[in-house]
């Protein structure tokens, strides 16, 4: 077990590295530089400026400048907020977004696996197309037109819960509603199949032939099983969650870090568009990476 | 009597062919062929609508600001703020969201197709590495690259397409890839090699379409995807760029005027939230067509 992590976190270093190298491209590849501002500024503001950023240096010592502050998970100072380090706009900003996409994808879990597991039992059943019907529904249904629409209903039309901003849990109904939508329909179509497939397995037979009760063979044998590809599903998910909350945070006007994400990227603001996709980035490989551990654990085929 | 038997022993001996048996499947699932009906009169309407409309997408008229949709004034679909026919700029976004998901799709598909047909023929090594190439991809913030890119180079429309396409081929190579490492293992490829035919041309010639099927259900879902992800940059303010506007960028204008003008937001809504569901109908009901033994 411990080689097999072992194995996998060296397996994530190359993934880093490709990210870190990659965004450093993107960056200098661009046209112009992030000092071409509104103002014109005399040469030698200029190259006092490019002195204080670095950008005077040959690019390979930038690279390696970069690597090393990357390291010590120093992402510069923002552009936009002057005298602001994108180190302390994550710090306040992130706390935010975890809370709704932790709570996004749990509800996304909590919904999704009954629901899948029922379509499955019932196959081809009337309980079947409608949790099916509606697992297409939220599939097609993105969240920048759900979570508008229920402000429309809820916050416009009826006073029932806040339009925007961060106040109280009611504040956080609508965003996480909006953001779970998505995931809870992938979730039951992946558990509907995967229950499926292990219901017409041999060892289920097996376990019925041999007289267990119902109750027993689906909850103790058929739901571990069936649970696998949710759980190899948690990366990918846990990745769209984040993505999916840049454009909630926006409709819903929460001060979290994907709403930063969107207006450094209408400002040009590059230390801070940077900074957010490393750090997003190095999060989602670490939850791949934990979501792999967790599966070789639960599924007895995965040898180390 | 003669001819007539040996007319119905030839039907016997020619039997179904696959592509037949799966477009039988397909029309007996009716909500399959409603959705293609369906988005078949939205192609429709989004190519030749604003042809037939009177106004266009971008002349403003401040005399009919926020029109409710009526057949009275001619504004079916009503007017917002600049009093821009939402009618027209409805279709119009929906040909600039069609055209980004099928060309996006395109390019996809051929980078995918090739990728994962080369990986799975070559085999050994090769195969080990291109797969590891694909492994790592998948585990970067893609949409993230997509917008620093947007930032980083300005926004057009062909980057938008060449930055998605690039996204979206890592599916189709590994589902390629699988089914070429079965195909692979066919007599008639066998029979290919020894018939002195060369790498790249069993690749193309032999491997490329017998994917066919799988590619067919792929692509029919990976179009819905794409215009979802373009829809969320220029609903971001990231996508197209005004006056030009797409399905992202009208949800985007409905929302900030939702209470006073609630059909800006509402019908682009529709037309989105419909176009991808009749996507997603035919690509399942494909995947059913062509594989039946996992209904």
């Amino acid at each position: 077990m411990m080689a097999y992590i072992v194995k996998r976190l060296l397996g994530a270093i190359p993934t880093i590295f490709i990210l870190l190298t990659l965004t450093f491209a993107l960056v200098h590849l661009a046209p112009g530089s992030p000092l071409d501002g509104d103002r014109p500024m005399t040469p030698e503001v200029r190259a006092n400026l490019e002195a204080k950023y670095h950008m005077n240096e040959p690019l390979i010592q930038q690279y390696r400048r970069y690597l090393l502050n990357i390291a010590h998970l120093d992402f510069g100072t923002s552009f936009q907020y002057k005298n602001t380090s994108v180190n302390s706009l994550i710090a306040a900003g992130f706390p935010v977004s975890l809370t709704l996409g932790a709570a996004a994808l749990a509800l996304a879990l909590a919904l999704g696996i009954p629901l899948g597991m029922l379509a499955a039992v019932h196959q081809n059943h009337t309980a079947d197309y409608g949790a099916m019907g509606l697992s297409l529904a939220g599939i097609s249904v993105p969240n920048f037109v759900l979570g508008p629409l229920m402000v429309l209903v809820f916050a416009v039309y009826n006073d029932w819960l806040p339009a925007g901003g961060l106040d109280g849990w009611q504040s956080y109904v609508m965003p996480v509603l909006a953001l779970a939508a998505m995931y809870v329909a992938y979730v039951t179509r992946l558990m509907r199949a995967s229950t499926i497939e292990v219901l017409r397995s041999n060892y289920i037979r097996t376990a019925r032939a041999k007289g267990l009760s119902g109750f027993r063979v689906f909850f103790v044998h058929v739901l571990p099983a069936a649970l696998l590809p949710v759980v190899s599903f948690l990366g990918p998910a846990a990745a769209g969650i984040l993505t999916g909350s840049v454009v909630v945070e926006q409709i819903f006007g929460i001060p979290g870090l994907g709403r930063f994400f969107v207006t450094g990227a209408l400002n040009r603001d590059y230390t801070l568009v940077l900074g957010i996709t490393l750090f997003y980035g190095i999060i989602i490989i670490g939850f791949n990476l934990l979501v792999d551990v967790i599966y070789g654990w639960l599924d007895p085929r995965v040898t180390y | 009597m003669i001819s007539r038997k040996r007319d119905s022993l030839e039907n016997a001996a020619r039997g179904n062919s696959l592509g037949r048996d799966a477009w039988r499947r397909l029309k007996a699932n009716r909500a399959a062929m409603a959705s293609l009906v369906l988005l078949g009169l939205i192609t429709l309407a989004v190519v030749v609508g604003p042809w037939l409309s009177p106004f266009n997408y971008y002349s403003q008229d401040y005399d009919a600001i926020w029109t409710a949709p009526s057949w009275a004034s001619g504004h079916f679909f009503g007017t917002d703020a600049v009093g821009r026919d939402l009618f027209v700029r409805t279709l119009n976004g929906g040909r600039i969201s069609l055209m980004v998901g099928i060309v996006t799709t395109f390019v996809s598909l051929i980078i995918g197709v090739t990728y994962g047909a080369t990986s799975g023929y070559l085999g050994g090594r090769t195969d080990n590495l291109m797969m590891r190439i694909v492994d790592i991809l998948y585990s970067l913030p893609f949409m993230f690259f997509v917008i620093l890119l947007v930032v980083f180079f300005g926004r057009n429309l062909l980057l938008l397409f060449a930055a998605i396409g690039a996204v979206s081929w890592l599916d189709m190579a590994r589902i390629v890839r699988g089914q070429t490492l079965s195909i692979k293992q066919q007599p008639y490829i066998e029979a290919a090699r020894m018939a002195g035919a060369g790498t790249p041309g069993i690749i193309a010639r032999h491997i490329v379409p017998n994917l066919l099927g799988l590619v067919v259900v792929y692509v029919t879902l990976t179009i819905p995807q794409v215009i979802l992800f373009e829809s969320f940059l220029s609903y971001l303010g990231l996508g197209v760029q005004p006056p030009a506007t797409s399905w992202g960028a009208l949800i985007n204008d409905g929302t900030s005027e939702m209470s006073v003008a609630p059909w800006l937001l509402i019908i682009p809504s529709i037309f989105l939230a419909v176009t991808l569901f009749c996507f997603n109908f035919i690509g399942d009901g494909l995947r059913d067509a062509l594989d039946p033994k996992d209904r």
